[in-house]
């Protein structure tokens, strides 16, 4: 891997995968795909029907990342052609330093068309790590639909880990 | 200094700043809301701070620097004060000189997304620093050094966001200029 030193592009700089920039400790845009179906029949059926779309974040829920320093979650995006669902939102994410505690779904600002977001901690780990989660909601179809996801604060952890999306029909079962 | 040109990568790790000049827009300048201790011996480590936080930016608001007259730009503050929150800021405010007689436009805010105890107030410094008055703004906080962060972006002029060094104090108000 090369280590660049003020390195100055006169041209085109262009990016293929992560970028991560410790100065401004923010994120760049992640982008994610709307269209997932249910892995059962018994959650939807149709599978393509759920009308949630729950992601999972490579951004620990854990001390390691938060602990009494608390993190902005910024997503927006939208859902079918007419966009029938718009996100818009941020939520305020904090463990509790001394026992690790997850204080939980807190949107400090929301101008999406809905407020049926939920912001979780995944249930199991992931890497070593519970995992920052959270659904939006969806239409039950693949038409066209992105979010783009991105945080403010520990921003190192944007390729920690994998992503993962899935479809499920309520927005507070922890999926992950 | 190492200059490339049209240049693709897979993963980019930056340490500090990427700088895109394209969108003659600032990158986020993450910025701390404590302060300690203040001039009047206030502080927010011993927990008798006061209730709005002072920025001074490095954006000239001053004809005299070039580029500034006629030329309005915004200013996007995002961040929080507080383990919980209890401070949210999210706005974006316009800022412009009078190109003839280099009035200041004042506190135009016009997306406010904060919560009730944000208060954002935008002026102009008194005093010149370098040379120039300065682009300053206020947003309220909490009388603590409790875990807090601003995210401030100009969007325009960001050729001048390192044109003279940020600084911050605290205040009773967001409305009586500090600077």
């Amino acid at each position: 891997m090369a280590t660049l030193k003020n390195t100055s592009s006169s041209g085109t700089l262009t990016i293929n995968n992560i970028c991560r920039e410790a100065g401004s400790d923010v994120t760049r845009w992640y982008k994610l795909n709307h269209c997932q179906n249910a892995t059962s029949t018994s959650i939807c059926n149709p599978t393509y029907s759920c009308g949630y779309l729950h992601v999972r974040t490579p951004l620990p829920a854990d001390n390691v990342a938060m602990g009494w320093n608390p993190i902005i979650l910024e997503v927006v995006g939208q859902h079918s052609y007419g966009g029938s669902y718009t996100h818009d939102w941020k939520a305020l994410l904090n463990t509790n330093g001394y026992n690790n505690g997850w204080y939980g779904s807190q949107i400090v600002m929301n101008d999406s068309n809905h407020s049926a977001m939920n912001v979780y901690r995944s249930s199991g780990t992931y890497g070593g790590y519970t995992r920052v989660c959270f659904a939006v909601p969806k239409i039950g179809c693949c038409c066209t639909g992105a979010l783009w996801v991105r945080w403010y604060n520990s921003s190192s952890f944007i390729d920690s880990y994998p992503w993962a999306t899935a479809a499920y029909n309520n927005n507070s079962t922890q999926v992950y | 200094m190492a200059t490339l040109q049209s240049t693709s990568v897979g993963t980019l790790r930056v340490d500090g700043h990427l700088h895109d000049k394209q969108t003659n827009a600032s990158e986020w300048i993450k910025f701390n809301h404590c302060v300690c201790p203040a001039p009047d011996g206030t502080s927010d480590c011993i927990g008798n701070g006061r209730a709005y936080l002072h920025v001074r930016t490095p954006i000239p608001a001053d004809n005299a620097a070039g580029g500034i007259g006629w030329i309005p730009y915004m200013l996007e503050v995002t961040g929080y004060h507080t383990y919980s929150g209890e401070r949210f800021h999210d706005f974006r405010a316009i800022v412009n000189n009078n190109g003839y007689n280099d009035g200041f436009y004042g506190s135009q805010v016009r997306v406010d997304r904060g919560n009730a105890n944000s208060n954002p107030y935008i002026y102009r410094s008194n005093s010149t620093y370098g040379g120039y008055r300065r682009l300053c703004f206020a947003v309220g906080k909490v009388s603590c050094c409790c875990t807090g962060w601003l995210w401030i972006k100009f969007w325009y002029q960001r050729n001048y966001k390192a044109n003279y060094p940020f600084a911050k104090t605290t205040a009773d108000t967001n409305s009586a200029a500090q600077y």
